[in-house]
């Protein structure tokens, strides 16, 4: 379809322009990137460089196995930590937040299972958050962390 | 809120690219959170936090480190520079240059790091072949482009400075 003989000559868009370019500056030619040197700088913006009024940080517990069950949580002196807004586990934040639910356009009907923002009762990969703390710092999240029981 | 014993704070004294900076930091606190947090350099950058990826290399009194590695204590009394020098060297801006020209940075997270040990080899290794580049290079991760644009450009600084394009601007000795 993209055979130079099958583009139409005329367009909606342009019509007046040749079918196929014949301006041949841009071709094989470097195009410099915008932008790109402020990166070489340190003055590219990054979601981590973002600081807003009210700032919290938060940090996961993620399991540390492929696959575990959950049997208890304690974590009563992590949320009792100065600094820590908040403890959440999976089946909390699983009200609020609902599942994740892959489907396919082109295959009606094929859907994943429901993916959950945290672990509820059991972590089904190396690394899947369990438990999320919410504090003034990164550096008091990350105290309170080893707090936790899980 | 914060219990004076468990965080103990201690005054630091930093030279950070070129101007005298004074913080009350907690000790543990680790250079590059220093740099990020307390003097709003967010130029380097937090990969792994524990000194592998290399995203968060600064010098330190001409020398490269691992951010991450390095207390801000221990840059008390020292001089710090980032990549986010206001009079960067010839060198320096030579390597942002051939970064640039290369496109040698994709989303350019890792690029600051990266031209810090590039600064370095090229500063300290000037007879470097393109094998000792890719070694010295190898202490940093990027995610996004791949490495040979990155060893082209440091390379060409390397020609650049082997035609005596810096010459006016030793290399001063490290301490």
């Amino acid at each position: 379809m993209n055979h130079p003989t099958e583009i139409p000559t005329r367009r909606d868009l342009g019509a007046d322009l040749p079918a196929v370019t014949e301006d041949q500056r841009h071709i094989g030619v470097a195009i410099p990137r915008e932008g790109v040197r402020r990166l070489t700088q340190g003055r590219g913006q990054y979601i981590d460089d973002i600081e807003l009024p009210r700032l919290v940080h938060v940090v996961f517990w993620r399991s540390p196995v492929a696959h575990m069950r959950i049997t208890r949580i304690e974590r009563a002196a992590a949320q009792a930590h100065p600094g820590v807004i908040a403890v959440v586990v999976g089946s909390e934040i699983a009200e609020i937040c609902k599942p994740w639910v892959a489907t396919l356009a082109h295959l009606a009907g094929i859907k994943s299972a429901p993916q959950y923002p945290m672990a509820i009762d059991r972590a089904t990969w190396h690394g899947e958050p369990v438990v999320a703390i919410v504090a003034e710092t990164r550096a008091i999240a990350e105290d309170a962390l080893a707090l936790l029981e899980v | 809120m914060k219990t004076p014993s468990d965080h103990p704070t201690r005054r630091v004294r930093v030279t950070v690219n070129g101007t005298p900076l004074t913080r009350e930091v907690e000790c543990r606190k680790h250079l590059v959170d220093f740099l990020r947090e307390d003097c709003g350099l967010k130029g380097s950058h937090l990969g792994c936090e524990h000194g592998v990826c290399g995203a968060c290399t600064v010098k330190l009194d001409g020398q490269i480190v691992r951010g991450c590695l390095v207390l801000a204590a221990q840059a008390d009394g020292h001089r710090v520079d980032t990549v986010e020098t206001p009079n960067p060297s010839k060198r320096l801006k030579a390597l942002q240059d051939a970064f640039v020209e290369h496109n040698a940075l994709q989303c350019g997270y890792c690029t600051p790091g990266m031209l810090m040990a590039a600064l370095e080899l090229v500063e300290q290794q000037p007879d470097a072949q393109r094998e000792q580049v890719r070694e010295w290079m190898s202490g940093n991760y990027c995610r996004c482009t791949g490495y040979h644009a990155m060893v082209d450009a440091v390379c060409a600084v390397l020609e650049q400075q082997k035609a005596g394009r810096f010459m006016d601007e030793p290399v001063e000795a490290r301490a």
